[in-house]
């Protein structure tokens, strides 16, 4: 069972204003509302960049996290998927765009 | 106006009253102290330096002084003030001098410095900054006062400062501070450069201060582009080895060198990911200075081609 609906959307926190840097495949990604920065690993950071660009839902995340890993969007990209989006909400890298 | 134009006995008057104000680059710090024989070396290593006069706004104010009235016959002992606080213990009276080093590092590591802080040598060839941040004990003074006895100019052997809006590397040269084993290794390496006397004692061991050479001084106001930043590591015996450090560690290593990162926030962190961008890092390993010079002006020959064909 998937910990996050398909229809949510995410979005980015800090205010929308993340900063970053992407060297060798991993990120560096500063934010602004914790002073805090975070290096993050590929995977992560390929989902973060595809959030960075604007909402996005859990269903839109798991279809191009499959293409850029190439492999098939199953249960288990899924689960991987949800693990990743709790760890950058935990971060404060993104949020529930349905959040005030 | 010159601190070594002021006459010896003016000097001292002042020092003692209202104290003069040295502008070292980064930093104007208005300096005071009674007691005579920091004057002396004082005057000896600092001769160089602008003061100004009248004073302006300084950053800062160190008092030099005996930490009591009997300390100035008994035992003497010495302590250091910044703006009236006191951060470090008392010294015997004879580590004066060396007490305004380490209160002049403090001064910039808590000064709300706009610009990034690196604990870190830094000199500079071609316009081009060689930065150079490590750990104490690193052998980062050592290569640094090398490099400067072989011609590189001075910026810093303390802290690299990194220009918030342009990147660039600010001068702020003062004395070479040398450790220990180090002092005898600079001296025979370059016998031409000006040593302070030793300084045994300290909390750091015995230490002795490379005076800043008068043309790194002059040039204060010439900022340098980064080109290249070198992790040094002293290895006895150890030939010249050179590692690449990936840029995302080279990144956490360098916010573990700032003392100042965290508190720029966002500037902080735009400042030191446009320096990794720009500079390749290197992990560098090395027991002779004369091998480890020739290798260093390679790579920053390459390093400076490669800065400007971009």
């Amino acid at each position: 069972m998937p910990e996050f609906p398909d229809d949510l959307d995410w979005r980015v926190g800090g205010q929308g204003r993340l900063r970053y840097r992407c060297w060798d495949g991993e990120y560096v990604v500063f934010n602004p509302s914790s002073g805090s920065t975070h290096l993050i690993g590929i995977v992560a950071g390929e989902v973060l960049i595809g959030i960075l660009a604007g909402p996005v839902s859990t269903r839109v995340l798991g279809e191009r996290l499959a293409d850029f890993l190439e492999v098939e969007n199953d249960a288990k990209l899924r689960a991987n998927l949800d693990t990743i989006l709790g760890e950058l909400d935990q971060l404060g890298l993104i949020e529930p765009a349905h959040e005030c | 106006m010159l601190v070594g134009d002021i006459p010896e006995n003016q000097l001292a008057r002042r020092l003692r009253g209202t104290g003069i104000n040295l502008s070292t680059g980064a930093l104007t710090v208005r300096i005071r102290s009674n007691i005579q024989t920091f004057v002396d070396e004082f005057t000896g290593i600092y001769g160089g330096y602008p003061i100004e006069d009248p004073p302006g706004i300084d950053d800062g104010c160190i008092d030099i002084a005996f930490s009591s009235r009997w300390r100035r016959y008994f035992r003497p002992k010495a302590q250091a003030y910044l703006d009236g606080c006191t951060y470090f213990q008392p010294l015997p009276g004879r580590l004066a001098f060396p007490m305004l080093e380490s209160m002049l590092n403090w001064c910039l590591a808590i000064s709300d410095c706009p610009n990034l802080l690196l604990h870190a040598g830094v000199v500079e060839r071609d316009g081009h900054a060689l930065i150079l941040p490590a750990e104490s004990g690193s052998g980062k003074s050592t290569l640094c006062a090398a490099l400067v006895a072989r011609g590189w100019r001075l910026l810093s052997d303390e802290f690299a400062i990194i220009g918030a809006r342009d990147g660039r590397a600010l001068p702020n040269p003062r004395p070479v501070s040398l450790k220990n084993e180090s002092i005898d290794v600079i001296g025979e390496f370059a016998p031409d450069a000006r040593l302070s006397r030793r300084y045994p004692g300290t909390p750091k061991g015995t230490v002795a201060f490379m005076r800043a050479p008068s043309d790194a001084v002059a040039r204060v106001a010439e900022t340098a582009q980064p080109a290249l930043v070198l992790l040094p590591a002293f290895s006895p015996r150890s030939p010249v080895e050179l590692d690449t450090v990936d840029k995302t560690q080279g990144f956490k290593w360098l916010t573990d060198q700032s003392v100042n990162y965290h508190a720029l926030l966002e500037v902080g962190f735009n400042t030191l990911a446009d320096l990794v961008d720009r500079c390749p890092i290197y992990h560098l390993s090395y027991s002779r200075l004369d091998e480890v010079i020739e290798r260093i002006e390679r790579l920053h020959h390459d390093a400076v081609a490669a800065v400007r064909a971009a």
